[in-house]
């Protein structure tokens, strides 16, 4: 790319009068917003749920995947994408991410921090949502840090680039909420001595804010019976800190816990088992091949690395066959990427458990799609590609697990929020990202050449 | 003059006598051969002994009392070489200081060598080693000039035995006009950067002034005499830098002193192809798991350079800059190959590359008779995620499994759980 | 007949005149500006104790007027400002409030842990679960707190006459006053002593060891505040209707009662926010609570929400700093590349325009502006993006009184508003001017001390014009 080109026209378009952004964006203005039809036809299709289907064309619906098999036709006007030596996926689930967070990714101030919402603060215009679309990914599940023991609430996001947060958030997806134990909690704010300072401390202090949650809850379970009783009573204060909490023991907040070692999660079995609520998932959980059978017994869920390992003293221990191994044991395993960079290629990622520890194409493809939707309890909608699902899916040049792997296009609900081709056509040497909110993705849509 | 003579001596004991004795020859028969920079043998057979490649080819004579190792589907390449890494002398990153040997204290340091510190049993250089890189250059990463790289082998037994040359090149972060840090470096010294230039060229002017009495002098300056070969254009200076600005500065700075230069990282070195190609410098690109530097870059930027600088003819490598992350060297190589660079160019730009680069062609890059037994056997493709290495010899030896096979295999063994 | 009631006329003139019995000014024979309506030339205007009286070329002046003969002179509203700082001593002023320094966190923290079981103490991580809020000063009073300093001179000298202020620090910075620039002392210069309540939902310490850290946890410090202050509009309810027996009194907080006219509808909202995202968060937010429809203070980015704002019937309140937004912290939202900020200054310049074209209502705050910055021509580089000249005048005079409820009392020369004026030699915004007068607090004050008024009267000594 000719820089000089790039500072004259630089020069050339600050000389125009600068348009305001023409809203409604592009993406809405060509009805991005709304469930899609189209037909992806002959392709090799890697459903993760029935495995691989050779010369199978998808029908999509209103954004739903309608019909799955060879030669099949559609309504005339329907878009066809001709999937002859593609490959096709269900869109990337990534299920342990930061990308999109304004103002912060966590409320490290006090050791709980269970009031804050990532729902509040989600920027779309984060460039890299764009670039994970380029990588297939097509929904993210967006987490507080891991600063505090308890931390905020999580949101699930499909990543429409160009529509409202409203539109991105993935309808009727049940709330989470991060956990963290180890080093990054016990060490946060530790200059000025917040508790808790060592492992055991970290252990208590969630103990006690399920104590708390429950002598919380106790006093609205009084309230509204004295209330019942037609008593005249204050009704308790609203702690929006506990409030989430009271709500991971009525099942529904769903717990995700940032986790290392082993001795710290089997501490959090311990807890889970006391207060009865269930564990969703352990993040990074680089020793989970240690606890495995304690794992399965609960049926929790492992969100893991492909191979990172030995960042800090905790990380030790992790191996690139963790996955591999929880797989194997019949545990469900996710490979996520907490990096936007890493995000980009789950897939390359993905196969890496093949590498170490030779899963089947299938169970690798899982830990990308079916097995991070199913521990965001989406899996009855999304994560596969079989009839009746979302029509999420990511169409690659070619086997998505070679060395040779691209993607082309990546659809949303049935509709096309990255296409390769209209990107490479739409390289204008300046502006990259704005020009992002004006390229027509949706197959043949004129672009608008508005003002810059 | 005598003590480059010494140097030249040195290096060429050091690379005599690097690595154990292989025990046994060694014979892999009826595998795919895959030398690099020759054609493919389909089915063949290559013999190594005394640590050397001694035979390689369709029809070939096994030695009496060789270890003969054959396979279904088995093929063999050559050892990858990850140039700009810290294997060795970083451990843990985070909140465990003893355990990297990284970055020294103040900001000219040509006297360190790198690879005297590689502690020979990282846990991180077995997993690299067990993915099939054989061989990475070290570098240290503080202040400006941080030190001299060292090529290592990442073989058995001993520090002295692994460094194939402990010399190979300077390593420098170049001055950035951002600001403070030149590419992957560590804190720069203060100053404007065109204050930080003149230092360098001062440096190097001092170094030049020093070379000619460096034997005589009554006040040796280890320092100083360190930096005699790279500053006369002997030896190779390898310049860390990332923005396009930096990169035309470092090519400029490398002109001017008239130095032997290499670009390392380099990722926005597709902004500057042509200014690349006309200094005729070679570039260690990487790592391909680099995101644009703008927001407006083309999303794939990182991904399509090493086929622009192949397309452009300018020699190159791919490399991580990293420790834990040089196990995914060949993963970094199916980056540039999904977007553009041809797979034999991809599979050279991490083994024959790299080698012709830092001048060690001779020894390593490729499966030739002659060269060092530094070799994998796969089940089929390095670059490619789902291969599965088989074994990987230097020279000559068998290496033994990382740490996460052992752990792998030891908690495989677990007895399940009961209902 | 003509000559008769022009006699008439001149008498009631000079009766209605000679009735100001202090304070009485004319400036005669100027280009006037109105902003409400057509710019009058050779016009007077006449104040009589701060408030305007009569404006046009046949106004009466009265024989005991202190009259400024402007001849070429031209006199314009004094500029209302959205939102800024002006009177309030250096501290209250500052950005963001002081980091408390480590040992006094620690000690706070230890607290915050510490309880006493019959004086031994216990650690009890119980205590971290309702983490006490930096930044609720939602019972703040600007009114209380102005202390005008004397540099408060060269920003009325640059035409800013009256201003809505409040503190800049806090998630729930206080109540806000609407003060004029001039006066006497603190209490004079109040026109709105309770002007609404400015809320910002930005962690009030800038990050570090303070509760919130994060912009997520600053909403749920606004959230958890308003919930509080909703309990207790329930708890006095229930309180009342019981006949204010049989319960204890409800716990009157001084910040939740300070919030209780903001959710009963009595106070204005005004939330500061600058680019698209912290817009579009403070509507919602707003909204969650069913506030007032509120006013956005900052707007950056303001173009990008209009129809968000058009849909809240939302007014607001542009900063003229036309600063990009900061690179927040975390993961997604890090630091614009040069390039990009250069361009996000560009599409700030051209917001006005997008919003008078959507009809948005807006005005202009010099909140945000750093020193070097000039009201004018940072209004001039928005005419340049598009801004008529007319709105360009009615965006820094009469839209932002009206926003903040003074339509009545300032933004255009028009008979019965106060009388904050400036004289200058020129129209600031299409050509070269230097302000030579200030009109304010029912005086003449000369930009430079060697001018004087000419007068029929006997003022004091000093050359004449």
């Amino acid at each position: 790319m000719n820089r000089c080109f790039r500072y004259a026209a630089l020069l050339t378009l600050a000389a125009l009068p600068l348009a305001a952004q023409a809203y409604p964006t592009p993406q809405q203005a060509a009805g991005l917003a709304a469930p899609g039809d189209m037909l992806i036809s002959n392709a090799t299709v890697l459903t993760a749920s029935h495995g691989r289907l050779e010369n199978t064309s998808i029908l999509v619906r209103a954004g739903k995947i309608t019909a799955i098999g060879p030669k099949l036709t559609a309504p005339a006007g329907t878009p066809v994408i001709d999937g002859t030596g593609k490959f096709v996926i269900p869109g990337i689930i990534d299920e342990h991410s930061h990308t999109a967070v304004d103002g912060g990714v966590n409320e490290g101030a006090p050791s709980v921090s269970a009031m804050a919402r990532i729902k509040d603060v989600i920027n779309p215009h984060d460039i890299n949502i764009y670039r994970q679309l380029a990588g297939g990914v097509t929904i993210i599940h967006i987490f507080h840090g891991s600063a505090n023991e308890i931390g905020g609430e999580d949101a699930v996001v499909r990543l429409k680039w160009g529509l409202p947060v409203d539109e991105m958030l993935y309808p009727n997806a049940p709330q989470g909420i991060k956990f963290a134990l180890g080093e990054n909690p016990k060490q946060t704010a530790n200059p000025h001595g917040r508790y808790p300072a060592t492992r055991q401390g970290v252990d208590d202090a969630i103990r006690t804010a399920f104590i708390a949650a429950q002598e919380y809850k106790k006093r609205w379970d009084d309230y509204h019976a004295a209330v019942a009783r037609g008593e005249t009573v204050y009704p308790p204060r609203t702690n929006l800190n506990l409030e989430p909490i009271v709500g991971i023991l009525e099942g529904k907040v769903l717990v995700h816990s940032h986790s290392y070692v082993s001795a710290e999660m089997q501490g959090l079995i311990d807890i889970s088992d006391e207060f009865h609520f269930h564990i969703a998932t352990l993040e990074h959980c680089l020793e989970a091949y240690k606890i495995v059978n304690e794992i399965k017994a609960h049926n929790i869920g492992c969100s893991t690395f492909a191979d990172d390992w030995s960042y800090k003293m905790e990380a030790l221990d992790g191996i690139a066959y963790n996955a591999a191994l929880l797989e194997h044991k019949g545990v469900r395993a996710a490979i996520n990427s907490d990096s936007d960079e890493r995000a980009r290629r789950l897939y390359q990622d993905a196969a890496k458990v093949i590498h170490y520890g030779d899963v089947t194409e299938e169970q690798a493809l899982q830990t990308i799609t079916l097995n991070p939707a199913w521990m965001l309890g989406i899996d009855k909608t999304v994560g596969s590609i079989d009839v009746g699902k979302d029509a999420d899916l990511a169409i690659f040049n070619g086997d998505p697990f070679g060395p040779s792997a691209l993607v082309e296009k990546t659809i949303i609900d049935g509709r096309v929020f990255f296409d390769r081709a209209q990107d490479l056509a739409n390289r204008k040497p300046v502006a990259m990202y704005e020009q992002l909110f004006k390229p027509p993705l949706s197959l043949g849509l004129a672009d608008d050449g508005g003002g810059q | 003059m005598k003590s480059r003579l010494l140097w030249i001596l040195a290096a060429g004991a050091a690379a005599l006598v690097a690595q154990a004795p292989q025990p046994r020859a060694v014979a892999i028969v009826d595998a795919r051969i895959v030398p690099v920079g020759a054609p493919v043998i389909a089915q063949g057979t290559i013999v190594f002994a005394h640590g050397k490649i001694t035979a390689l080819g369709t029809h070939v004579e096994v030695p009496k009392g060789a270890e003969i190792i054959r396979g279904k589907g088995i093929a063999v390449y050559p050892g990858m070489l990850d140039a700009d890494t810290t294997v060795g002398i970083a451990e843990v990153s985070g909140h465990a200081p003893g355990t990297m040997d990284v970055n020294e204290l103040g900001d000219f340091n040509p006297q360190l060598v790198s690879g005297k510190s590689v502690n020979p049993t990282s846990d991180i250089l077995g997993t690299v080693r067990a993915n099939g890189v054989t061989t990475v250059l070290v570098a240290m990463r503080g202040g400006r000039i941080s030190a001299q790289a060292s090529l290592v082998d990442l073989g058995l037994y001993t520090n002295d035995e692994m460094n194939l040359e402990r010399k190979a090149a300077l390593w420098i972060n170049f001055p950035s006009a951002r600001g403070g840090r030149g590419g992957r470096g560590g804190a720069a010294a203060g100053g404007s950067t065109a204050q930080q230039l003149q230092q360098l060229a001062d440096y190097f002017a001092a170094a030049r002034r020093y070379a000619p009495i460096a034997g005589t002098t009554q006040f040796p300056q280890p320092a100083m005499a360190a930096m005699a070969p790279y500053a006369t254009g002997a030896a190779p200076v390898i310049f860390s830098v990332s923005s396009a600005p930096d990169i035309r500065a470092a090519i400029k700075f490398g002109q001017e002193q008239h130095l032997k230069f290499i670009l390392a990282g380099a990722l926005d070195a597709w902004q500057v192809i042509p200014e690349i190609k006309a200094a005729g410098c070679p570039v260690l690109y990487g790592p391909l798991t680099s995101m644009p530097s703008s927001e407006n870059d083309p999303y794939d930027a990182i991904y399509t350079t090493p086929a622009a600088l192949a397309r452009a003819g300018i020699p190159f490598a791919i490399v991580t800059g990293s420790a834990a992350d040089s196990r995914n060297l060949p993963y970094n190589a199916a980056l540039a190959e999904a977007y553009g660079l041809a797979p034999a160019a991809a599979l050279e730009a991490i083994t024959i590359s790299p080698a012709k680069i830092l001048g060690v062609d001779s020894q390593i890059g490729t499966l030739a008779v002659g060269k060092r037994a530094n070799l994998i056997i796969s089940s089929g493709d390095p670059l490619d995620p789902r291969t599965q290495i088989q074994s990987v010899y230097i020279d000559g030896l068998l290496m033994p499994p990382s740490k996460h096979k052992r752990l792998y295999d030891q908690w495989m063994a677990r007895p399940d759980g009961g209902q | 007949m003509k000559i008769a009631s022009a006699l008439l006329l001149a008498a009631a003139c000079a009766t209605a005149a000679a009735q100001c019995p202090h304070n009485s000014y004319a400036i005669k024979n100027a280009t006037v500006i109105t902003v409400s309506g057509s710019r009058l030339t050779g016009a007077s205007v006449v104040m009589c104790n701060g408030v305007i009286t009569a404006v046009g070329a046949d106004a009466a002046i009265p024989a005991d007027a202190e009259v400024l003969d402007a001849t070429g002179l031209t006199v314009y509203p004094g500029f209302v400002d959205g939102f800024s700082q002006y009177g309030l001593p250096e501290e209250r002023a500052a950005g963001r409030g002081a980091r408390p320094d480590g040992a006094e966190v620690a000690a706070a923290q230890a607290r915050e842990i510490a309880a006493t079981l019959d004086g031994i103490p216990v650690n009890d991580p119980r205590r971290y679960l309702d983490p006490q809020p930096e930044g609720v000063e939602s019972d703040r009073r600007t009114a209380e707190l102005l202390d005008p300093p004397a540099t408060l001179q060269a920003v009325r000298d640059s035409g800013v006459l009256a201003s809505l202020v409040a503190p800049a620090d806090g998630i729930f910075k206080g109540e806000a006053a609407l003060v004029n620039l001039v006066g006497p002392d603190a209490p004079a210069m109040l026109i709105q002593p309770r002007a609404g309540q400015v809320i910002e939902l930005r962690p009030a310490g800038g990050g570090g060891d303070g509760y919130p850290a994060s912009v997520m946890g600053a909403v749920a410090v606004y959230r958890q505040t308003l919930l509080d202050a909703r309990r207790l509009q329930t708890e006095i309810g229930i309180y009342q209707k019981a006949g204010e027996k049989g319960l204890p009194p409800p716990h009157y907080d001084p910040k939740t009662s300070a919030l209780i006219p903001l959710l009963e509808h009595q106070q204005a909202a005004y939330f500061v926010a600058s680019d698209w995202d912290a817009i579009l968060r403070a509507l919602k937010l707003a909204d969650e609570f069913h506030l007032t429809t509120p006013t956005i203070i900052g707007a950056t980015e303001a173009d990008k929400a209009i129809p968000q704002l058009q849909a809240a019937h939302a007014a607001v309140l542009v900063s003229l700093s036309f600063a990009p937004a900061a690179a927040g912290g975390g993961f997604g939202r890090g630091g614009a590349s040069p390039e990009v900020q250069a361009r996000q200054r560009q599409a700030a310049e051209a917001v006005p325009a997008a919003l008078a074209k959507a009809g948005v209502t807006f005005g202009f705050a010099t909140y945000g502006m750093t020193a070097r910055q000039q009201v004018v021509e940072q209004v001039k580089a928005a005419m340049r993006r598009g801004l008529s000249e007319a709105d360009a005048w009615k965006a820094l005079t009469l839209w932002p009184a009206q926003i903040v409820g003074a339509g009545n009392q300032l933004g255009s020369i028009e008979t019965g508003k106060i009388a904050n004026l400036v004289v200058a030699s020129g129209d600031p915004l299409t050509g070269d001017s230097s302000n030579q007068w200030i009109v304010a607090d029912g005086r003449l004050l000369p930009v430079h001390p060697a001018e004087r008024p000419a007068r029929g009267g006997d003022r004091a000594a000093g050359g004449n014009q």
